[in-house]
């Protein structure tokens, strides 16, 4: 009998499950001050039963087993796919929805990348509702449940996958062109995003914005340049603007200290439509937070209605006191 | 230069005031890739005076204190990276390649070219054209990179781990074909091996942890971009910026 815990697995001892019992407590609080009931879904499910674990780029790290009749099933790797398909069933008795939950999550990994392969999430859906008003809540909310936990130093990025989809369109990028930006820049390989930028429509303002999209990450300065490119008429002209009216609305809120414009998220580009949002805390080197809009997720189920959530890190989230206990250390 | 060349300055909500009287942390690779990184970063006001190979410590910090450098095995960079041990780090294309580290791309450095090629020995050079052996046995530092080159011709392979020294295993038997770095080639000639494809074509590149990206970007912005400016310049007047 093996008797150490499987790799990417681990106990939490009394101390620790404490805190993550604090932590829970306190996202969860907030997601029902702000009107979102709990939902529990299933840890296993069929294998397949969706394409949108594929789009997201998690059923390669699914986990998968058999069960006593040979169909093949697959532990949850995220729980916005299940609860979407929940939402699915209750979205003509009820809309919009407003949904959270709280549960492990199994990803495979290699061996030897030191990454936890079961994790705890606390996040939100809202389903049923788009549009400027359902972003920006989404983000307060995020905010406000990561301040509750006790953090002050983090910031949450916003920007939007459809605005880099509108200038490529712009710049006329052909749909090899356009895949081929998309994925060197949502697995962050810079390099050879300018390399396929670079040759579409040679020194256009469309194409400057373009090269310029990973660094486009800032306050005030950023809104200007998005603010500007709105004119340029291209298709990115509705998502620019939307993002900035949400930025500014948060700035009104009185979050200025807590958000910032980052055109540089694009998180898995087949699965998101939209705002997409990331939130930092230094020192620690993975994002926290992850979300987004994604509005055709439901249509997967048989529902043609807009969506968008995010997952908190619960993992992640406690590691954060030791983690400042050790840089006053040093 | 492109004119989105962000300006170093903290405009409202600067996302820099977190983090920004932090040290920026350095991963630099030990061995042949640690002088030119050493160089370009001097070149771009990157005081890295203090780091030096031949010392045994591992950790310098520069005179300015701005900087903080952490000297490792080339593979384990990207790994001080994306744990954030590291906001930056200089790593060779190959080795993000086969780590598969999530960490950002910044730049193509320029420097420390390689080729990663499939090769064999004299003699066998006609294996792939005349056809393998039913399963090719590949010995590689590198077995991502070879499995998916493989996967991508068609052939299957049983590729074999070793930790180096990779041009020996052939006449030893323990593999039919090798993949492995190629910088001047003579390695190679000196094992009497001959090489049978190019694989792929390496850099340096400047590589970056997610969260630092984000929470210490105006600085690495302007690094980023002073690298990028002096490579363009370099590129100009031929003269070499890490030669």
């Amino acid at each position: 009998m093996m008797s150490h815990p499987v790799p990417g697995s681990r106990y939490y001892l009394p101390a620790e499950a404490k805190r993550k019992r604090e932590i829970e407590s306190r996202l969860t609080g907030t997601f029902e001050t702000w009107g979102y009931d709990e939902v529990i879904p299933p840890t296993l499910m069929f294998a397949g039963f969706s394409g949108a674990a594929e789009n997201a780029g998690l059923d390669e790290k699914a986990y998968r087993l058999v069960d006593r009749q040979g169909n093949l099933l697959t532990l949850r790797a995220d729980l916005t796919i299940p609860v979407a398909h929940l939402a699915a069933s209750l979205l003509d008795t009820q809309s919009p929805l407003r949904l959270y939950y709280l549960g492990n999550v199994f990803r495979a990994e290699e061996p030897g990348t030191g990454r936890q392969e079961e994790f705890f999430q606390a996040g939100v859906e809202l389903i049923g509702a788009g549009g400027v008003a359902a972003d920006l809540e989404l983000t307060v909310l995020a905010v406000e449940a990561l301040k509750n936990t006790g953090l002050d130093s983090f910031r949450v990025g916003i920007g939007d996958v459809s605005v880099v989809e509108g200038l490529l369109d712009g710049a006329g990028a052909d749909p090899r062109a356009k895949d081929r930006a998309r994925a060197a820049l949502s697995s962050r390989n810079y390099v050879e995003y300018r390399q396929t930028v670079q040759p579409l429509s040679p020194a256009s303002p469309v194409q400057e914005l373009l090269l310029g999209i990973p660094s486009m990450q800032g306050g005030s300065e950023i809104l200007r340049r998005i603010s500007s490119a709105v004119h340029l008429g291209v298709e990115a002209r509705k998502p620019l603007a939307d993002l900035a009216e949400v930025y500014r609305a948060l700035c009104d809120h009185g979050l200025e200290d807590h958000v910032y414009l980052d055109l540089s998220i694009m998180r898995g580009f087949r699965y998101y439509t939209g705002l997409v949002l990331e939130g930092y805390v230094p020192g620690l080197g993975h994002p926290v937070v992850g979300g987004g809009r994604y509005d055709r997720l439901l249509s997967q189920f048989g529902k043609d209605a807009p969506a968008a959530g995010f997952a908190i890190n619960v993992d992640l989230l406690l590691t954060v006191p030791q983690r400042q206990a050790r840089a006053e250390l040093s | 230069m492109s004119r989105f060349t962000v300006e170093v300055h903290d405009g409202g909500a600067g996302v820099e005031s977190l983090a920004g009287a932090e040290p920026l942390t350095i991963a630099l690779p030990k061995g042949r890739l640690l002088p030119p990184s050493v160089r370009v970063l001097s070149s771009v006001g990157v005081d890295c005076s203090s780091v030096s190979e031949s010392s045994r410590k591992l950790v310098f910090a520069s005179g300015d204190g701005r900087t903080k450098f952490v000297v490792v095995r080339p593979g384990d960079v990207p790994t001080y990276v994306e744990y954030g041990a590291a906001d930056l780090g200089v790593a060779g294309k190959d080795v993000l390649l086969e780590g598969q580290r999530d960490v950002c791309e910044l730049l193509d450095l320029e420097f420390g070219a390689c080729r990663m090629v499939l090769a064999a020995r004299k003699g066998e050079e006609r294996i792939r054209i005349n056809g393998y052996p039913s399963v090719v046995r590949v010995a590689t530092k590198f077995p991502v990179i070879a499995a998916s080159y493989f996967r991508s011709e068609g052939i299957h392979a049983e590729i074999v781990k070793v930790s180096g020294a990779a041009e020996i295993a052939p006449a030893a038997g323990l593999s039919n074909v090798i993949v492995d770095i190629v910088a001047t080639g003579k390695t190679l000639r000196e094992n009497d091996m001959v090489v049978l494809d190019n694989i792929l074509t390496s850099t340096a590149r400047l590589i970056a942890n997610r969260a630092s990206f984000r929470l210490k970007h105006d600085r690495i912005e302007a690094l980023v971009s002073g690298l990028r400016e002096s490579l363009l310049n370099r590129g100009e007047t031929g003269e070499g910026l890490a030669r």
